[in-house]
């Protein structure tokens, strides 16, 4: 058997059940980069493998599934089971909130480490992986590289993630997740809460190096498209984050107390993961997809291209968060500093995309709505932030509650802003991602419920705070408002995942011809085939002179 | 999908080496997991107050000279690149060798000062600061694995003045180490 062959073959054909013969088309050609992309050799070899030989030594779908480098296939599966994965954490928070309205009638002694735990399995099994998925398909296409760097290390990445976020919700099982009171099973939630974290930092650096080392001839970073650029700065974020993160893991594990010691070590030094400035890093990726988004809804450049680089290069050094570990920080100038801070960037990327709105006359659909209502997400979380920061500015005495209180709803606005980012950068590239385009319809309601669900638990819990802090509880009707919330939120995501796999499913048709560039982008991505295949490209790269080749290429005719 | 797939090369892309833009990203993660772990301790110093490590002594010749051989495997490690980008083969598994024993002499040590301290896990400060000189210590070891590796490929020729990128690579994250314990030798030897 040829290692290279199955190697080689996407795991596209095996999801969108594609004929064997197909299949055989793509492993017979001589793909120098999907060669790369198993081997990282350099040296290209002849395409040897007769159509005869690749029949008999086609692997079985578990060979493809574990032996693949292809990005493409790491990047959809990263996607898929991040989907599932948001969908158990929003399950989590429902039962939370249906816990709170029965006042603790359903979750009893659990309720803590659910609460807790959800919450993380939200932001690192979910928002942050699925983003991550989405780079990992698209980042390499985008800038014209036949795979992405270091392919082995990125599907240690991706199985890496995968068994520890499982061994997590074991964890979780035996009351142990984060805030559960069986010391064992704390104790294996910290090391595979840190593990897993590891697995996502190594996934997030061969995208970014990806973005550094593979471009081609002419692509500077000042000419790198918007999406790419995002992921360049949110990998140095996250992966300095993440840094910081496991370094307090670390202390959680070696203090070696029992299960409330692994909780108080949460509470104090790593629940800052889950407030501004760090979860904002989540939002990084999401400006990408918005700016792309918008350029070829309105199908003009962006005016002042490199402005915008800095805004989203901006928006990144402040979601860097590892500074403010003690939640003390939030009763400081600092924050009060950080809070004006942020909202900078946003607002001068909002303001650029009204422009190129406004002059464009933008095609409507899910990914340009769900951009848009992701960038409005963001500038409810510094809403929050700049509330949280009246207290300092009020000297400490303007509310009757800490304002830290308020941190999980400035969280759901982050995670909304993420999800909905996400599912626009998957309707976006929907035939580069799954092989035929989204149902724009369904798209749309998706992340019109998602935002509304999101927006709506992030306002119940910041008015709960606001309400219960100044004497009346209302803790049952809060509860029951937040887990409805919540399955709206839960519905936004089920849509999601129904049009994804709606758009794997309908290729099983050989009939349906997916087009290569349906909304007419402007950058290297729509020039490969649909579904994309890490290799293959359906002409060469034209000469790169701005962030928009094709359509240089196209005002050159 | 689209009728006509080939598989045409991307254009040739400059010479930006995968192995050493990862090794940034992964020294950068590596430096703030260890500043981060420096900041706990200081902070866990800071509310101890005056009784942290009242009953041990920390002496500062073994940090100091720590300080020195690091220091100069800084220049050790520069001047294999250097050769190597120079062809001199010869001269580069030389200053990797030179490095790593530098390193070891590091480790050794290190270990010297660990039962001169004679910290105790048992003692509130023992957890702390072991983790922060034993994650450094660990960084060590990886880069002096990184080095031997290197070396022994050095030596197979697999390097020459055109293909350094995992030279540097090794550099950086020795780099990155050094500065690192700089500011461990500071905050946790000097500074008490």
């Amino acid at each position: 058997m040829n290692p290279d062959v199955f190697l080689r073959v996407p795991l596209s054909d095996v999801v969108s059940s594609m004929t064997a013969d197909r299949i055989l088309s793509y492993a017979g050609s001589n793909q120098e980069g999907s060669r790369m992309a198993v081997t990282e050799t350099t040296s290209p070899q002849s395409a040897s493998d007769s159509p005869a030989s690749a029949k008999t030594s086609q692997p079985n779908v578990i060979e493809q599934l574990v032996g693949s480098g292809d990005h493409t296939m790491l990047g959809r599966l990263f996607i898929g089971f991040s989907m599932v994965f948001l969908l158990g954490s929003l399950v989590g928070r429902i039962l939370v909130g249906i816990d709170t309205g029965t006042t603790n009638g359903l979750l009893g002694v659990y309720q803590q480490m659910v609460t807790n735990s959800s919450m993380i399995t939200l932001i690192f099994l979910g928002v942050l992986p699925l983003l991550l998925g989405v780079a990992m398909v698209i980042v390499p296409l985008q800038i014209g590289s036949p795979s992405i760097a270091l392919p082995r290390a990125a599907a240690l990445s991706l199985w890496g993630w995968l068994i520890f976020s499982t061994v997590f919700l074991t964890s979780m099982i035996l009351d142990g997740g984060v805030g559960g009171a069986d010391t064992d099973a704390s104790r294996l939630g910290n090391v595979s809460f840190g593990a897993l974290l590891l697995a996502l930092a190594l996934g997030v650096t061969c995208v970014g190096t990806t973005v550094i080392t593979h471009r081609p001839e002419g692509m500077t970073l000042a000419r790198v498209p918007l999406f790419s650029w995002s992921i360049l700065v949110s990998a140095a974020v996250w992966v300095t984050t993440i840094g910081a993160a496991i370094a307090f893991v670390l202390i959680g594990h070696v203090l070696n107390g029992g299960a409330a010691d692994y909780f108080t070590n949460f509470a104090t030094n790593l629940s800052w993961l889950t407030r501004g400035p760090a979860v904002f890093m989540l939002g990084i990726p999401v400006l990408g997809i918005a700016s792309d988004v918008v350029v070829t809804a309105t199908q003009r450049r962006l005016i002042n291209y490199q402005a915008m680089q800095g805004l989203i290069a901006g928006y990144g050094i402040l979601s860097f968060g590892a500074w403010a570990v003690s939640n003390s920080v939030i009763d400081t100038a600092l924050w009060f500093l950080w809070t004006l801070g942020i909202a900078v960037p946003l607002v001068g990327l909002l303001g650029g995309f009204a422009e190129s709105l406004r002059q464009g006359k933008p095609r409507v659909n899910a990914a340009l709505v769900g951009s848009i209502l992701s960038l409005f997400n963001l500038l409810g979380a510094v809403l929050v932030g700049l509330i949280m920061s009246l207290n300092t500015a009020g000297e400490g005495t303007l509310f009757d509650f800490g304002t830290a209180a308020l941190a999980e709803a400035q969280m759901v606005f982050v995670v909304t802003a993420g999800i909905t980012g996400a599912f626009a950068g998957l309707a976006y590239w929907s035939v580069k991602i799954w092989g035929t385009e989204a149902d724009d319809k369904l798209a749309t309601a998706s992340v019109a419920m998602l935002d509304i669900g999101g927006g709506l638990l992030a306002t119940v819990l910041a008015v709960a705070v606001f309400v219960q802090g100044s004497g009346d509880t209302g803790e049952t009707l809060f509860g029951w408002l937040a887990a409805g919330s919540a399955l709206v939120m839960l519905a936004g995501i089920t849509g999601g995942l129904v049009f994804s796999l709606g758009s794997s499913a309908s290729d099983e048709d050989e009939d349906v011809q997916a087009p290569e560039n349906p909304f007419d982008g402007f950058t290297l991505e729509w020039q490969t085939p649909s579904p994309a295949m890490g290799g293959e490209r359906t002409a060469e790269i034209p000469l790169i002179e701005s962030p928009y080749p094709l359509l240089d290429a196209k005002e050159g005719e | 999908m689209s009728a006509e797939v080939s598989s045409i090369p991307a254009n040739e892309q400059p010479g930006r080496p995968d192995v050493l833009f990862a090794t940034a990203f992964v020294s950068a993660g590596t430096v703030v997991a260890l500043l981060a772990l420096l900041g706990a301790y200081m902070a866990e110093r800071s509310s101890f107050g005056a009784d942290w490590l009242s009953g041990n002594t920390i002496p500062l010749t073994q940090p100091n000279m720590q300080m020195v051989a690091l220091l100069m495997s800084v220049f050790t490690v520069q001047w294999a690149v250097w050769a190597m980008r120079n062809n001199d083969r010869s001269a580069s598994a030389l200053a990797l060798g030179i490095t790593f024993i530098l390193g070891a002499a590091f480790i050794n040590q290190t270990i010297f000062l660990f039962k001169l301290i004679g910290v105790t896990e048992a003692q509130p400060e023992g957890p702390l600061f072991y983790t922060v000189t034993g994650s450094h210590l660990a960084m060590a070891v990886l880069g002096m694995c990184m080095i031997v590796l290197i070396a022994f490929r050095t030596l197979a020729g697999h390097y020459s003045a055109r293909n350094t990128s995992a030279l540097s690579a090794t550099a950086l994250f020795w780099d990155s180490m050094v500065a690192v314990y700089a500011a461990i030798w500071i905050a946790v030897y000097v500074m008490k």
